[in-house]
């Protein structure tokens, strides 16, 4: 007996060295880690059934109760038995995959075993798709892991050969060839099984355990790498930010080559290929359309995939990441590499951690600039309420009026006092109706009006059906002033500035216009920048044009920025449009933002 | 309170009369042993007694009053559940 | 020592352990020492009371009793099953509700009070010693026969594996034990009786005959009355066996290691399909004995028939079957044993160390001390005791444990949940009386007082050997009487008791 143990566990070995080797290939180990589907389950049960069908050859036979001493087997003769280790492979295809996988292996090397003959075949058929069947069952009992622990699977490898004993006991009653099986080859092979049992199953832990590490590692470097991009994404710059953030990226993951686009164009590539893969090149890649339109990330397996103009282009595969700031696309980030089969699932999940990791960090970031915007607007017009200039000049026309047209001095007083309520309510909301902005405005215009009856004329005219809408506060009243203060200071006649607010379409457009100098280009080019280099304060303390545009833009959208113009004959218009019946939106709340740029 | 006197009655009745039958059934066997033995070895089919009968049939017995008993318990489960309800409130 | 056993009985050894090791990394508080912390569902803790129930003596002992004496072999059997329903009906679910660890919890629960604890501990620790020694001393002789080790040994390494078990493992060990050893126990039984009828080529008619020639019972062999003499016999050890198991300690804390009342009917009922379906396949293999060895070599290796199921093993498969029956053997004995222990450290540790002595002011940690200690000291002392008592009939004393149980235990459980002029006293007496009339009928009865080989050598005074029949109604006449003379003041309202029994609800109820 020990001899046959000793056999059997040299045979045993020799399997156990070729299961190494399988699990060291990529393929066999992708497999072992895919989700488990009808295909994978089939496919499974296929590659265990081979491997017990492989076992079974490694066995030995068995005759007049002695070993022959055979190479491995290669066929069995009517009187004698083969000794199959094809259980081993049997029980760790259920405790793999289920007892599903188990019982479809197990057939298959049953049926195997069947074909093959010899005394005891039908016990021989029968014990393996029942192993299988009832390894994966306990597998499940015993532990929810996914993969049991060899010391559990060592135990449990202890139980097949009995069974198969017994099974033989009943099925061939009285037959003593078997009884002698039984009782030299019983032991052996369950001692045999049992370890290899338990050693294929430790195999198995640790590559599960490597791709567990290697996830674990690469969290740990996507995490590393938003850290170190958050100075590059907080410049203004975009093309600042795609170099430093394809640099970045380039030095810290193994990839072919990275770029860097914005919406239709190259703004950054780092690695191989980039002698034609340049910046300002359009974005041909239909996939890289379709991650921009979906918002989701997608891989070119293939040359074709990649549609590269180049025939030299050595880059085979990429991965292509939507970056988006405030639910639209802004960019992509594309990962290169020379071969598809370097894409495997540990750089698919890094790939998305990154371009979510990156989103949030610009949506972090544009949410500060917000906030700083707004900030602005708050302190300058707590500096507005505090004017001295304007509350001077204006008290200075009230007690002038007193004594001329005591009604129109209390009118102007009423106004005065409406203005700097309005004014002290901008800083609590971040949109209000359209209604409580044209008072607003118009008590600044009638205060306007009764300084410069003689050198200015307002006029405000709104559309009848234009109501319910709404507005950020102080966005109109600054356009009048600005006119007031630049447009219209060394005018001294016939100045003349216009509001009007009108429907168009599904918008409401506000424009005010005035007869004066006109814009400098320069000053223009500046309001309309992203970034500004100057605070533009103007005398009266009033927000500037450049806040006004900001919180436009930030509030309702790219389409309702500022338009400024000088018309062709004299005088400057200024003008944006709104939505028409927005809904009421806060400021807080993410998920309504819709701005584009 | 109605829902514990309905759960108490019922539940009593079911189980008084379950054990009443249960005890009937179930020491008949030794009794009968005692008292009738010739007919309990009596064989009706091939060499199989009465006794032997008996014997197998109580073992059917435990498992069907078991299952009863289950049955049961669960309708009157619903009872209690509503008992816990009025008490909670 | 054959070198095959040895490598099995090494296996399976090293099995078990490794589940212990496993549950005692899990089994840090004393919730989770004492009841497996309430996650076993119905079906595994039916299992495992399966496990718990079917000791040496039903799988060695019932089969070579039906082996030698057919029917009232089997009847054995029977009332084992039968009792399930006791416990189904009226015991299980209101254990379950009322108590937390032990069984004096329960009582306390109506009567709190010390004089209750002390006296339901004496009584479980009665009961779960008793029920251990047969186990141990089961366990010493199988294993001298199998392996050739002296008794002493044996009984030694059992003691010790069991104690390693409990006092690392608490219950979650001995729960996963019972289970897995009721898998192996099933299984192994029931591919045993295949083999058994495949032996016969499937023709039950030619195993009956092989019966018949067998045995010098011949076609008698299947009537009643080869074990059991006389009526009084056979409807004494009836009724103990049914009223028995509703008494004994370790199977009734089980009713604590699962989380409601479906769970613990759901428990019950498993256990009784399992241990049904067990007691069939030991009839199979009892038959089987008797056809395939015969009456006379199985009294020669064993007067008692204890070693039938190894030798039709050996018979039928050689010395494989034989080292793997024994292994599931031991295993059996091991759970079993475990089990025991538990409760009769639940009864010391929790019942007298934490409420009595200490009086209910403990740490948890100090209570899993306790516990484990205790465990330790039990499991020394009934080693001990299994060392001197190795000529001791095992069936004597599994049966005086059934009626020790069904006069003491049973009428106090019974009266607390159900009658509600139970007193303190009442249930004091009726338990002290239950205990002396079943010792004492035992110790005048023919198993001790024998002229031939009782420990006193002179006629008995008590002709039956199942005393359950006289010492049963007094230990529910004594319960019924002292409440009667001795009424006592309820602390605690019965109808809210009674509800809460049943149900698990605790009702407050106002002034009415």
């Amino acid at each position: 007996m020990k001899d046959l143990t000793i056999i059997l566990l040299e045979r045993i070995g020799l399997l156990l060295v070729i299961a190494f080797v399988l699990t060291r290939i990529p393929n066999f180990k992708s497999l072992l880690y895919r989700e488990f589907d009808t295909k994978m389950t089939i496919i499974h049960a296929i590659v265990f059934g081979l491997f017990g069908i492989a076992s079974t050859h490694f066995g030995i036979v068995f005759s007049n109760g002695e070993v022959l001493k055979q190479s491995f087997v290669w066929s069995v003769e009517n009187d004698q038995m083969v000794v199959s280790l094809s259980l081993i492979a049997i029980v760790i295809a259920g405790l793999l995959g289920g007892p599903i996988v188990g019982l479809g292996a197990g057939i298959i090397a049953g049926v195997h075993l069947g074909f093959l003959g010899g005394i005891g075949w039908f016990a021989n058929m029968l014990v393996n798709p029942l192993t299988g069947l009832l390894a994966g069952l306990t597998g499940r009992f015993f532990s929810k892991a996914r993969v049991i622990s060899p010391i559990q699977a060592l135990f449990i490898g202890v139980f097949p050969p009995i069974l198969q004993m017994q099974l033989l006991l009943v099925l061939y009653p009285q037959h003593t060839t078997i009884l002698q099986f039984v009782n030299v080859t019983g032991l052996p092979l369950v001692l045999s099984n049992s370890i290899a049992i338990a050693i294929f199953t430790a195999m198995i832990g640790i590559v599960l355990k490597e791709q567990e590490n290697e996830a674990a590692i690469a969290t740990r470097q996507a995490l590393t790498i938003a850290e170190e991009a958050l100075p590059f994404l907080q410049r203004k710059s975009p093309n600042e930010r795609a170099e430093g953030i394809a640099n970045l990226l380039y030095e810290r993951l193994q990839v072919a080559a990275i770029s860097v686009t914005s919406q239709d164009e190259v703004l950054a590539f780092r690695g191989i290929g980039d002698d034609h893969h340049q910046l300002g090149k359009k974005i041909i890649t239909p996939l890289s359309k379709e991650a921009l339109e979906s918002k989701e990330v997608r891989i070119a397996y293939s040359r074709t995939d990649i549609a590269c103009e180049n025939p030299d282009c050595p880059l085979e595969a990429a991965i292509i990441i939507p970056i988006t700031e405030a639910n639209d696309t802004t960019s992509l980030i594309k990962f290169y590499f020379k071969k598809s089969q370097h894409i495997r699932p540990v750089e698919k999940v890094l790939a998305q951690g990154i371009g979510q990791l990156i989103s949030n960090q610009l949506k972090v970031i544009s949410n500060e600039n917000l906030k700083k915007n707004i900030l602005d607007a708050e302190l300058r017009n707590l500096q507005a309420q505090i004017n001295p200039h304007f509350l001077f000049n204006t008290l200075h026309l009230i007690a002038t009026l007193f004594r001329v047209d005591p009604k129109r001095a209390r009118h102007i007083t009423i106004q005065l006092a409406n203005f700097m309520r309005f004014n002290l309510g901008i800083a609590s909301e971040s949109l209000i109706l359209l209604e409580r902005e044209c008072e607003h405005v118009k008590a600044y215009i009638e205060i306007i009006q009764a300084r410069f009856s003689n050198r200015l004329q307002i006029m405000f005219e709104k559309e009848h059906t234009v109501s319910n809408v709404l507005i950020p506060p102080s966005t109109i009243q600054p356009l009048v002033e600005n006119s007031i203060q630049h447009g219209l200071k060394n005018v001294t006649t016939n100045g003349k500035i216009d509001v009007f607010i009108k429907k168009k379409g599904d918008l409401i457009q506000v424009t005010v216009q005035d007869n004066g100098v006109g814009f400098k280009t320069d000053k223009i080019a500046m309001i309309s920048q992203e970034h500004q280099q100057q605070h533009h304060q103007s005398e009266d303390g009033g927000v500037g044009l450049y806040n006004v545009n900001q919180r436009l833009i930030s509030l309702l959208g790219e389409e309702s920025r500022l338009h400024v113009e000088n018309l062709p004959t004299r005088g400057s218009k200024v003008y944006f449009t709104i939505p028409n019946g927005t809904v009421r939106r806060n400021l807080n709340d993410d998920k309504r933002y819709d701005s584009r740029r | 309170m109605d829902a514990i006197l309905k759960w108490k009655k019922e539940r009593r009745l079911f189980l008084i009369w379950l054990t009443i039958l249960s005890i009937i059934f179930y020491l008949s066997l030794p009794i009968a042993l005692a008292i009738i033995p010739e007919w309990m070895n009596a064989s009706p089919i091939g060499s199989i007694t009465w006794a032997w009968i008996y014997a197998f049939l109580q073992v059917i017995m435990t498992w069907i009053i078991g299952w009863i008993y289950w049955i049961k318990a669960k309708q009157l489960d619903k009872l209690v559940a509503q008992i816990k309800q009025e008490a909670s409130e | 020592m054959n070198f095959t056993y040895f490598l099995f009985f090494v296996c399976i050894v090293i099995c078990t352990l490794i589940i212990t090791y496993w549950a005692a990394r899990r089994s840090q508080t004393t919730f989770q020492f004492y009841t497996a912390a309430g996650e076993l569902t119905g079906i595994q803790n039916g299992m495992a009371i399966a496990g718990d129930y079917i000791s040496a003596a039903s799988f060695l002992g019932i089969v070579g009793a039906i082996a030698l004496n057919g029917y009232d072999g089997f009847l054995y059997s029977l009332g084992f099953l039968v009792s399930y329903l006791v416990v189904l009906l009226f015991v299980a679910e209101p254990i379950h509700h009322l108590g937390k660890y032990s069984l004096g919890d329960v009582i306390c629960a109506r009567f709190p009070s010390n004089q209750i604890r002390w006296i339901m501990a004496i009584g479980s620790f009665i009961i779960s010693i008793f029920y251990m020694i047969p186990q141990l001393v089961a366990s010493g002789l199988l294993i001298r026969l199998l392996l050739d080790l002296d008794y002493t040994t044996s009984v030694l390494i059992i003691g010790s594996l069991m104690t390693v078990y409990v006092v690392f493992g608490g219950m979650i060990a001995t729960s996963w034990v019972q289970i897995v050893k009721t898998i192996l126990l099933m299984s192994s039984t029931f591919l045993l009786s295949l083999i058994v009828f495949s032996y016969y080529n499937w023709d039950i008619n030619d195993l009956l005959q092989k019966v018949k020639a067998g045995t010098p019972f011949g076609d008698q062999f299947f009537m009643p009355g080869h074990l059991l003499s006389n009526p009084y016999e056979m409807i004494s050890l009836y009724v103990a066996l049914i009223l028995g198991t509703a008494g004994l300690p370790h199977i009734l804390i089980r009713f604590y290691t699962v989380k409601n009342a479906a769970e613990v009917r759901k428990s019950v009922l498993t256990a009784s399909w399992i241990i049904g379906l067990f007691y069939v396949m030991t009839l199979v293999l009892g038959l089987g004995t008797a056809a395939v060895i015969g009456y006379d070599e199985l009294i020669v290796a064993d007067s008692t028939g204890n070693l039938a199921a190894p030798l039709l093993a050996k018979a039928l498969g050689g010395d494989f079957l034989l080292a793997f029956v024994s292994a599931i053997a031991f295993t059996t004995v091991v759970a079993v044993v475990a089990g025991l222990v538990i409760s009769a450290t639940t009864a010391f540790s929790h019942d007298l160390y934490h409420h009595i002595f200490k009086k209910g002011k403990t740490t948890e940690k100090e209570q899993l001390r306790a516990a484990q200690w205790s465990a330790f000291g039990i499991g020394l002392i009934s080693t001990l005791f299994a060392l001197g008592l190795k000529n001791i009939n095992v069936t004597f004393l599994v049966s005086l444990t059934f009626i020790v149980a069904a006069s003491s235990n049973l009428p106090i459980i019974l009266f607390t949940i159900y009658w509600k002029r139970f007193s303190q006293t009442g249930a004091i007496i009726g338990m002290v009386s239950g205990l002396v009339a079943s010792l004492s009928l035992l110790v005048l009865g023919p198993h001790i007082m024998n002229v031939e080989n009782g420990w006193i050598l002179r006629e008995p005074i008590f002709s039956l050997y199942n005393p359950g029949i006289i010492a049963i109604p007094i230990g529910f006449l004594g319960a019924i009487i002292g409440s009667l003379l001795f009424p006592g003041r309820e602390k605690v309202d019965f109808e809210t008791f009674y509800i809460k029994a049943q149900t698990g609800i605790s009702i407050r109820r106002g002034n009415d």
